[in-house]
């Protein structure tokens, strides 16, 4: 079990602030202790990790149109301060809408038909079913790679528990449940502690995807 | 000239009514504040709301805007709290998120599809307080101190909030093997 301070020391140098004592310190500690020695490599991954990640590209059509305008304005009587924000508002209203409604205006419904038509059958399913014993959540994972799972509840009086029938990594915080590793076909999940389900999401992370549902 | 000016300069002259200034502002934080958003939902369309709300919201609380403060820290606190409200909000629906942008190889475009999928998953993993923290430190780059203005909280607090969140993500992605 890593010491407060030598993880402390760890974060700090990730965050390239440490001071040439804690430089000292964290060199010191390193040398004495392989243990933390792995922890730091295993930080360093962790970063580059997190560097690695894409950024997510603004969807199409999305990129606000945001123009000055054209003439210079010649410098007019102050006006008051609620015509400003009502004049200001106005403008940037029809700044910030334009981009948002224009796609929904241009989308047109065959394309709208293909896009559904597209991603309809890799779409999982979920069937949820309360009895006795607790919820019972069913998963229909549609044939292709191996994809995990989400599911939160919401607010509740205390943990949920969780168990599964399938080979698969299953982890339990609090009101989440993580499920890695799910193949395709039905896994079946027993979960006590989450009500009826109200309120619960579930996400299903598979390639380059995230699908929510709820039941 | 856009370049030039200063955040501080724009929001001076958004208040004065010049309506452009502040356009230039949505144009400079627009995708920072998707990008925050987005982390924190892991979800387009919801960022997307985020990001309209955070704006009229900023602009309608321009003349309360405290210019000893920074402008982003400020609009990033908007786009938090918007955020927060939408986890909050999140109804019965079913929506498909693309997470990662595509790529010339295909190879390529599926690991890194693979690596921002997996690390959006563990964000979600996370509880809001710690996916915050860790969103405005690595992907908003954001000093302690500007953390703390965001978020509020004292140095240390942020700094005892985002060790224990790394260690939690670190737990999460190296469960699945995928720190390389």
């Amino acid at each position: 079990m890593m010491d407060e301070r030598s993880l402390e020391l760890l974060n700090l140098e990730l965050d390239r602030r440490l001071t040439d004592v804690d430089r000292l310190e964290l060199g010191r500690r390193l040398a004495a202790d392989a243990a933390l020695r792995a922890h730091r490599a295993e930080l360093q991954r962790l970063m580059r990790t997190l560097a690695d990640a894409p950024a997510p590209e603004l969807p199409e059509g999305f990129r606000l149109q945001v123009q000055p305008p054209k003439a210079a304005p010649v410098r007019r009587p102050r006006r008051s301060y609620r015509a400003t924000l009502a004049l200001a508002a106005s403008a940037i209203l029809a700044i910030v809408a334009l981009p948002w409604l224009l796609p929904q205006w241009t989308d047109s419904a065959g394309e709208r038909e293909q896009l559904t038509g597209t991603l309809a059958p890799a779409t999982p399913t979920l069937d949820v079913h309360s009895g006795a014993a607790g919820l019972q959540l069913s998963l229909q994972l549609p044939p292709g790679p191996s994809a995990d799972v989400l599911i939160e509840f919401g607010p509740g009086p205390g943990d949920v528990q969780a168990t599964t029938d399938s080979p698969v990594s299953l982890q339990v915080e609090g009101r989440r449940i993580v499920l890695k590793g799910i193949g395709a076909g039905r896994t079946n999940l027993l979960v006590q502690g989450g009500g009826s389900g109200e309120g619960m999401t579930v996400q299903f992370i598979r390639g380059g995807n995230v699908i929510q549902i709820t039941p | 000239m856009d370049q030039e000016e200063t955040d501080e300069a724009l929001v001076a002259r958004g208040r004065d009514g010049d309506a452009a200034s502040f356009a230039i502002l949505v144009s400079r934080y627009e995708r920072p504040v998707f990008n925050l958003a987005f982390r924190m939902l892991g979800n387009r369309d919801d960022a997307r709301d985020v990001v309209q709300t955070t704006f009229l919201k900023a602009l309608e609380n321009l003349s309360q805007f405290d210019s000893q403060y920074r402008f982003f820290s400020w609009l990033y606190r908007i786009a938090l709290n918007e955020s927060l409200d939408q986890i909050g909000r999140r109804g019965r629906h079913t929506e498909l998120t693309d997470v990662h942008v595509a790529e010339d190889d295909p190879l390529q475009d599926a690991v890194v599809a693979d690596t921002g999928a997996r690390v959006q998953l563990a964000l979600l993993g996370l509880s809001p307080e710690h996916r915050a923290v860790l969103v405005l430190r690595h992907f908003q780059d954001l000093s302690y101190e500007e953390i703390g203005r965001v978020l509020q909280l004292s140095d240390f607090t942020v700094k005892s909030r985002l060790f224990e969140a790394r260690e939690r993500l670190r737990v999460q992605l190296t469960d699945t093997g995928r720190t390389h």
